[in-house]
């Protein structure tokens, strides 16, 4: 499977394959990170998530993101649960906006300080 | 909301209210700009022509009964049933452009009751607004013609009429070029047809025109001066007459197209008849409706007239380009008008155009590929280096070209009684319309045996502002502690403020839609055509008018009625007015880094001045992912690392002054540099040491010159951003983006997230402008195709956008024909490239680089004046933030050194 890695810039292309005995080997990568994006890519693609929620009493909307990447997969529930969510002000980067999003296990935080 | 029945469209603008005042002392105003020195912005908005309901009126009358609801009811039904009555006038006038607006203020000279009815929204809204801005001296109108006779009596009016409105004019004289010596015998018998008309000219040698005009094309050989011609501002005098006229009574509709004309001759008098069912009763009727003229007239008269359209083109150069020309430079003028011209304008742009065709449909005003090119070639055998690169702006403007008589026909109907024309008023139409308002206000006050008005009632009001750009800064101090207002410059690139916005919003005849805001501020006519200030723009239509800001985005017409919009508030600190060691402009992640590595290498008073209300830059609005990784070893979305620079700031002391707009650098020892805010008003820092770090901006749709028509919905992906994740606006729901920058493939996944579906992403080169990563998990993963090789050819809609049609392109990148395809949209999103924002660099007299459109640095980031460095995407456009701050950061460290070195020229 061929795919480009989105870990930096460069977009080195990957070339990943399941070996006989099972093993996931990646190729084409120029860096440790690279490697572990193909495997992951190709057992379990993941992504970070970045997006707004509604904030109560106000027309701006707060920028926030899940904490680590969550399956690709999952996206849409993601979205759907911060289209859901409205916050209460004060919020500081890093606050936990929804717990555990979508039963991916990981949080959803604020990436911005709003007094 | 009062409760009270609502009779919609119904009512005109009064003329009699004021929501911007001068206040008295008003008339000892003179043109020059000095205004008088207590002049006020109005109190409260006024309500809309279209959303308003009758009793708005009578409450602000009557505010004593505001509270006593059943009086105020009874009132509202009075003015309802006058209203279902037919509104009765002594005169209306149809068309609200530059000629309309002109018999209206002659007509309000006289005692007679006025009304104007307009098609459009606003006023200017048809040839009135697109055209060369040429006050034509009059040398080439076949002698003995109206366009003749009225051309020359309104140019010499125009010095008069534009001090008494205070619109900018300039006699900068016009030259009309020849091109070896079949065109030489040309520009005799133009002569000739001058000396007929009264008009002065001089024919002058290739010397004499080398001399004149540095720029012009080698090939021209002689030229025909005419030093009475002059440039204007079209639209701005346009929306002045209509300012006056309604200070002198005159009424307004606007969405008021006039679809049936009776004469009531047991009335004497004409019933009009709108599209939208209003209707009015005037004893005498002026046909000023342009292109639709003919139209009108052939209603009531036998004598049918026919209006051929004439398309011209234009492109709009950028203010770099002033002082090209001095002169308007025409060509030896053709049966199909008077060629091509390369023009300065009062706004200091330089227009190109118009090509001339004749084409079918009346409201045809888009731009072509044939017809831009057309503009060019012409243009420049006028001006062989005419700069592609500097193009702002494209646009098309239709003539009124009379088919039968081929001239102006003005006056009486000779087969219906008290219907006056101004038919086929193309070319030299705007010239001509002071005259023509002259003259026909003349004839129609005599037929109705009106008498003029006692000199010393007629107003001179003209809701005038003061434009904060042309101001002497002592006078500019002044107006912003009073009015704070006028010191938040909300569009950069032509420096207007919020003040001028409200102005323009609460004159009498005042702005409803982003266009008109446009038009009488110059509010998004810069150079990156409203990609910065459309979302300030609409924020303050929305609180001044109470409508959710994103109703202005739906349109070129007047936004629907709904809610109430927000409010803004800006602060600026207090700072010391001691010498600084290290100023700098910007406190984007450029700026913020420089300032705090300045700081860190040990300069003691660093300040940082931030044209926004907070810091950041342009990283708050890009709220994903992928920032910081070598800055930080891990990664950031745009607002957290925004924030560990402006808590680095914090904790090393640094005063960061937010809504304080730059306007200046003076070079020096120390520098000086002159910037506004609303609370600190008019300062000059004076500073040891500078580090430019504004930031780039986008290509805006102008210099593509992307053809087709100009309807809302065509953004650049930077305003998409700010739009959607700051200000909480989706901009559209069925999206095409231009484009395969960076921003624009972020937009692409983030307009999805939002619910928009976008159809493709299209790119003219052959490979994707922005990083893989982004093609990656931005248009791959939510399979939006990716178009290479293609281009937008045309964009279709009148009021907002429609569709749009995508051409493959060849290996020169023209569009191939018959590979067209078409997507239907309601959203073009441009991401085509970012410019580095220069505007205050090349001011300071630093040396530029032509190929990174940046000043040219050494490896200390210094630029070519002493003590000015630069940092950060002023310089080149990155495509990491971490190296931003990397280099903007030796720009500091630099800035530090030289200030510790400084030694002041007094000591």
């Amino acid at each position: 499977m061929k795919m480009i890695c989105i870990n930096c810039p460069k977009g080195c292309e990957l070339d990943v394959e399941k070996t006989p005995d099972g093993e996931v080997r990646v190729t084409g990568h120029t860096c440790p990170r690279g490697e572990a994006y193909g495997k992951a890519e190709f057992v379990n693609p993941t992504r970070m998530v970045t997006g707004l929620v509604r904030v109560a009493g106000m027309r701006k909307p707060l920028p926030v993101k899940t904490r680590t990447a969550v399956p690709k997969a999952k996206i849409s529930e993601v979205l759907f649960a911060l289209s859901q969510t409205t916050v209460q002000l004060p919020v500081v980067i890093g606050d936990v906006v929804i717990p555990a999003v979508a039963g991916t296990g990981v949080d959803v935080v604020a990436t911005a300080n709003y007094a | 909301m009062a409760p009270c029945p609502t009779a919609r469209d119904a009512r005109p603008y009064r003329g009699g209210a004021a929501g911007v005042r001068a206040l008295p002392g008003d008339d000892s105003v003179t043109a020059t700009g000095r205004g008088p020195p207590m002049w006020r912005l109005g109190g409260t908005p006024r309500p809309t022509a279209r959303d308003a309901c009758p009793c708005r009126t009578t409450r602000d009358k009557f505010s004593i009964l505001n509270s006593q609801f059943s009086i105020r009811l009874l009132i509202c039904v009075v003015e309802e049933n006058i209203i279902q009555h037919m509104k009765k006038y002594d005169v209306i006038v149809v068309g609200a452009g530059v000629v309309g607006c002109a018999v209206a203020r002659s007509l309000t000279r006289y005692n007679l009751n006025v009304a104007v009815l307009e098609a459009g929204s606003d006023v200017a809204e048809g040839a009135s607004k697109a055209n060369s801005a040429i006050v034509h001296a009059g040398f080439d109108a076949k002698p003995g013609t109206n366009k003749a006779k009225f051309n020359v009596l309104g140019n010499r009016m125009f010095e008069d009429v534009c001090r008494e409105l205070r619109v900018p004019f300039r006699r900068n004289g016009s030259l009309v070029l020849a091109f070896g010596e079949e065109e030489e015998k040309a520009l005799a018998d133009l002569a000739a047809r001058a000396a007929t008309n009264g008009v002065p000219v001089e024919i002058i040698g290739q010397d004499d025109l080398r001399a004149r005009e540095p720029n012009v094309s080698p090939e021209a050989t002689a030229a025909l001066w005419a030093p009475t011609g002059g440039i204007c501002c079209p639209y701005e005098l346009t929306f002045r007459m209509a300012e006056n006229a309604a200070a002198n009574g005159a009424e307004f509709s606007f969405d008021a197209k006039v679809v049936g004309l009776r004469r009531k001759q047991a009335e004497g008098a004409w019933e009009v008849e709108c599209a939208d069912g209003r209707t009015f009763s005037a004893r005498a009727v002026v046909n000023c409706a342009g292109i639709h003229s003919d139209e009108l007239n052939n209603l009531v008269s036998a004598t049918k007239y026919s209006i051929q359209a004439r398309r011209g083109e234009y492109l709009m150069l950028d203010k770099d380009e002033d002082g090209t020309f001095s002169a308007t430079m025409f060509q030896v003028p053709s049966k199909m008008g008077k060629g091509i011209l390369v023009s300065p304008t009062v706004d200091g742009t330089v227009i190109v155009g118009p090509t001339a065709e004749d084409i079918p449909d009346k409201e045809d005003r888009a731009t072509t590929y044939a017809g831009l090119e057309k503009a060019v070639a012409g243009a420049r055998r006028t001006y062989p280096k005419l700069p592609l690169g500097k193009v702002i702006t494209e646009f098309s403007g239709l003539r009124a070209h009379e088919t039968t008589v081929g001239d102006f026909i003005l006056g009486e109907a000779p087969d219906a009684p008290l219907f006056f024309n101004a038919v086929g008023v193309e070319s030299p139409g705007l010239t001509s319309a002071p005259a023509i308002g002259e003259f026909l206000a003349g004839e129609v006050s005599a037929r109705l045996g009106a008498s003029r008005k006692n000199p010393s009632l007629i107003s001179k009001d003209v809701s005038w502002w003061p434009k904060t750009r042309e101001l002497p800064p002592d006078e500019l101090a002044d107006l912003v502690a009073r009015e704070p207002a006028f010191g938040r410059v909300v569009c950069r690139c032509e420096s207007v403020t919020e003040g001028e916005i409200r102005a323009a919003i609460r004159a009498r005849v005042g702005a409803r839609t982003l266009d008109g805001v446009k038009r009488r501020t110059r509010s998004g006519m810069g150079r990156c055509q409203g990609g910065f200030c459309t979302p300030r723009v609409i924020e303050i239509l929305g609180a001044e008018l109470g409508q959710p800001p994103e109703a202005f985005l739906l349109s070129r017409k007047t936004a629907p009625k709904g809610l109430m919009g927000g409010a803004r508030c800006g602060a600026a600190d207090a700072i010391a007015d001691e010498l600084i060691d290290v100023l700098v402009i910007g406190a984007g992640p450029a700026g913020l880094a420089a300032a705090c590595a300045a700081k860190e290498d040990g300069a003691e008073r660093v300040l940082v001045l931030e044209r926004d209300d907070a810091p950041g830059g342009i990283l708050q609005q890009c709220i994903h992912n992928g920032f910081g990784l070598h800055r930080f070893k891990e990664e950031l979305t745009g607002p957290e690392y925004a924030q560990r620079y402006v808590d680095m700031a914090k904790a090393l002391g640094i005063p960061v002054v937010c809504g304080t707009m730059v306007l200046g650098i003076e070079k020096g020892a120390p520098i000086r540099v002159t910037a506004m805010s609303p609370r600190g008003g008019l300062r000059i820092y004076q500073t040891k040491a500078l580090v430019l770090a504004m930031g780039c901006r986008e290509r805006p749709r102008g210099a593509l010159m992307t053809p087709g028509t100009r309807p809302a919905g065509v953004y650049t992906a930077g305003t998409v951003q700010r739009l959607v994740n700051m200000d909480g606006i989706m901009p559209g729901k069925r999206v095409v983006i231009l484009g395969s920058g960076d921003i624009g493939l972020i937009m692409a996944r983030r307009l999805t997230f939002s619910g928009a579906k976008v159809l493709a992403c299209i790119e003219i080169m052959k490979k994707s402008s922005g990083l893989m990563r982004n093609v990656v998990q931005c248009l791959n993963d939510y399979d939006i195709p990716l178009l290479l090789r293609h281009t937008v050819t045309d964009v279709e809609g009148v009021e907002h956008v429609t569709g749009v049609k995508v051409s493959e392109v060849d290996d020169d990148l023209k569009p191939i024909p018959g590979t067209e395809t078409h997507y239907d949209c309601d959203t073009l999103v441009l991401s085509c490239g970012l410019i580095p924002e220069n505007e205050l660099t090349r001011k300071a007299g630093v040396e530029m680089d032509p190929q990174t459109r940046g000043p040219k640095v050494d490896a200390a980031m210094a630029t070519s004046v002493p003590g000015i460095f630069a940092g950060g995407n002023v310089v080149r456009v990155y495509d990491l933030v971490d190296w931003v701050s990397r280099d903007s950061a030796i720009a500091g460290r630099s800035a530090a050194r030289y200030a510790r070195e400084f030694v002041s020229p007094g000591m």
